[in-house]
């Protein structure tokens, strides 16, 4: 019969190893997700945020270079399953002629998977000497 | 002796036997450290790098709102400067002298309310415009003209938006624009003349009208002499149609003093000042051919007037001879008023500009300051014939794109005709380096207040039917411009050229319009200047940008 080892850890002690591991790795896995979660979450902001700005841009560069926009540019809000199109709104300003308002629309998954539409609006103005 | 661990009564628990639950503690302990703070240093800068993708996207946010208050003050300036109404209009115009920065404040496009209204979206909540200010930085003459300048509009604006914690990040654009300010028609002082030609030569020969002149005297005198003459030889009964002749018959010395000598300087320049709608038809310039052909036409009234005196002679008893010749007298005389009238409308119509008046020099100087360098300097925009584009087709569709064409465009070269036909409204001076302008029937119903200038450098323009516009011949390169009128044809305007070959022109006329004259400015007042001719126009790109982020 083989000897026992006296150094050894016993059955109770590894159960309350286990137990007071999991007891402090469970918070810690939990910190570990919440911040990816949100960390994903910002990046999808960021992401949203950046598409909707830079379709503003070249929503502005085309007014720039002459290209009126028709109320026909305009293009429908896009449906929540397809949060990654950004749609275009123009709209003229009824105050001061050659003044426009774009706007950029898009939904943005917040982290706790809600949809929300993401709304970004810039002034343009028709560039020309008069 | 076997160690088997042994916690029976009596038996001391030996060190050996702890060792092991505390090195199990401390190994969970530092496990559990270990994972806490990785945990820990994750979520940190998790929290940290969302706490700057959360800053970077409302910084961004703000540079929105910034962005778009600059456009709408631009947008704003560029219409309240077209506007009469708007009281930049008259501020924008004013006259700025070389001492002067010619700084303006323009409080009136602070307000931005189209730009605000965007802070009231959801993701916009907590984004605050917080100041605009538009100011004309600088001023300064093109030349030496008060009214004609250049200068840059600084338009700044500052927003803020919240990111928590009672912070806020702070975006502030700082933006330029260019902008001319021109007198968009007849420049002054030749804006006062209905017709304007600075070498009078190239009209006519002066001096051969004044030799014509000379003759035609001559013959007024000899017809004198000879009605003088029959009458001593006529009966008391044949004298009287020669005594009412005479009556009639103005001595060549009245005649000299009522029809005068036109100046013969050179060099001499020929204007008209005409009044609403006065028209001045242009084959009347070329006086000394006119006089030629009138001349022609009298000569045989002459001739028969002489033939008539000597049957006198040789009957004077004759009353039918007396008759004759009485009839003849009068018809010799009407041929010879016929060639000196038009030299006396000529003087009603024109008037000349001889060196020897002080305003020859002044004017000289603006009409040779009207080359392709002045041009080059106010114009807004710059058209050529380039990648396969003709200039002609570019300006069609900036004036489509524009809809009204204020200020200066100067075309350097058009291997096309530029055709303007239509209406061009708005204030618009079209300068052609070179090629054909062809002008029909322009402007025929452009709206009130438009006015058109067509500047050649060194081509042609051709008018055909009634054109409400101006033309300019300016001085330019080596072939001087000319201008060629169809018949029948108007121009309802102005017409300044350097030179005129008046045969070209002649089939048409030029129709006075007042509304071509900008009026007067004097160095202390601009109230009697026509503010609406000058055109403000802006630099359609910012000259820069700058970002102030905080």
């Amino acid at each position: 019969m083989r000897a026992r080892n006296p150094a050894g850890f016993g059955v109770v002690e590894l159960s309350v190893a286990a137990l007071v591991l999991a007891l402090a790795v469970a918070p810690v896995l939990q910190m570990i997700g919440a911040g990816r979660a949100r960390g994903v979450s910002e990046d999808r902001l960021l992401a949203i945020h950046l598409e909707a700005r830079a379709a503003l841009d070249g929503a502005a560069e085309r007014i720039a270079d002459g290209e009126l926009p028709q109320p026909a540019d305009s293009t429908e809000p896009v449906d929540e399953t397809t949060p990654e199109a950004v749609t275009l709104g123009f709209e003229a300003d009824a105050q001061v002629p050659g003044l426009w308002k774009v706007t950029a629309r898009a939904w943005h998954i917040r982290a706790d998977g809600r949809r929300v539409p993401y709304e970004l609006s810039k002034l343009v103005r028709q560039r020309r000497a008069s | 002796m076997s160690r088997a661990r042994c916690h029976g009564r009596g038996t001391a628990p030996r060190p050996a036997d702890k060792s092991g639950a505390g090195t199990m503690l401390a190994l969970v302990t530092i496990l559990v450290l270990v994972l806490a703070t990785t945990g820990f240093s994750r979520l940190t800068l998790m929290t940290q790098a969302g706490t700057s993708t959360h800053r970077s996207v409302r910084g961004d946010m703000a540079m929105l709102a910034a962005e778009s208050a600059v456009e709408e003050m631009a947008t704003r300036l560029r219409a309240a400067a077209a506007d009469p109404r708007s009281p930049l209009f008259a501020r924008l115009r004013g006259e700025v002298y070389a001492a002067s920065s010619g700084r303006l404040e323009l409080p009136e496009l602070e307000a931005t309310p189209s730009a605000r209204a965007l802070l009231d979206s959801d993701q916009m909540r907590g984004v605050k415009l917080e100041g605009c200010k538009a100011t004309v930085e600088l001023q300064r003459q093109f030349e030496d003209l008060p009214y004609e300048k250049f200068g840059q509009v600084r338009l700044v604006a500052r927003a803020s938006a919240s990111v928590g914690g009672g912070e806020r990040v702070v975006r502030e654009l700082a933006a330029g624009l260019e902008l001319k300010t021109v007198l968009a028609g007849i420049p002054r002082p030749f804006d006062q003349t209905t017709l304007f030609v600075a070498d009078a030569w190239s009209v006519t020969d002066f001096a051969e009208v004044n030799r014509r002149r000379e003759t035609a005297l001559g013959w007024v005198a000899t017809l004198a002499r000879e009605a003088d003459e029959a009458l001593a030889l006529a009966s008391p009964a044949a004298a009287a149609p020669y005594r009412k002749l005479r009556d009639f018959m103005p001595s060549a010395e009245e005649l000299a003093e009522r029809v005068e000598k036109l100046p013969e300087s050179r060099p001499m320049a020929l204007y008209a000042m005409g009044e609403e709608e006065q028209r001045y038809p242009l084959d009347v310039l070329d006086l000394a051919s006119r006089l030629s052909e009138a001349h022609e036409r009298a000569s045989g009234p002459l001739q028969d007037a002489e033939r008539a005196l000597d049957r006198v002679r040789q009957a004077p008893a004759d009353a039918a001879a007396h008759a004759e010749l009485a009839e003849r007298l009068t018809k010799a005389l009407q041929a010879v008023q016929a060639a000196l009238d038009p030299i006396w409308a000529f003087q009603e119509g024109f008037h000349f500009l001889t060196p020897s008046d002080e305003r020859s020099g002044a004017v000289s100087t603006e009409l040779a300051r009207l080359g392709e360098a002045h041009w080059r300097r106010v114009a807004s925009y710059v058209l050529r014939d380039r990648n396969g584009r003709a200039a002609a087709q570019e300006l069609e569709e900036l004036r489509s794109r524009l809809g009204t064409l204020d200020g200066v465009v100067l075309i350097e070269s058009s291997a096309e005709p530029i055709l303007l036909d239509g209406t061009w409204s708005g204030k618009l001076v079209l300068v052609v380096r070179d090629g054909r302008v062809v002008m029909r029937r322009t402007n025929a119903g452009a709206p009130e207040g438009s006015l058109l200038t067509v500047v050649s450098l060194g081509g042609t323009v051709e008018i055909e039917g009634r054109v409400e516009a101006s033309v300019i011949l300016a001085p330019g390169g080596a072939h001087p411009a000319t201008l060629a009128m169809a018949a029948g044809a108007e121009l309802a305007g102005s017409l300044v050229a350097t030179r005129l070959e008046a045969q070209q022109a002649s089939k048409g006329a030029i129709v006075c319009r007042e509304q071509v004259r900008s009026g007067v400015t004097t160095e202390r007042s601009t109230e009697r200047a026509r503010l609406d001719h000058y055109g403000v126009t802006f630099a359609p790109e910012f000259a820069y940008r700058t970002v102030t982020r905080r």
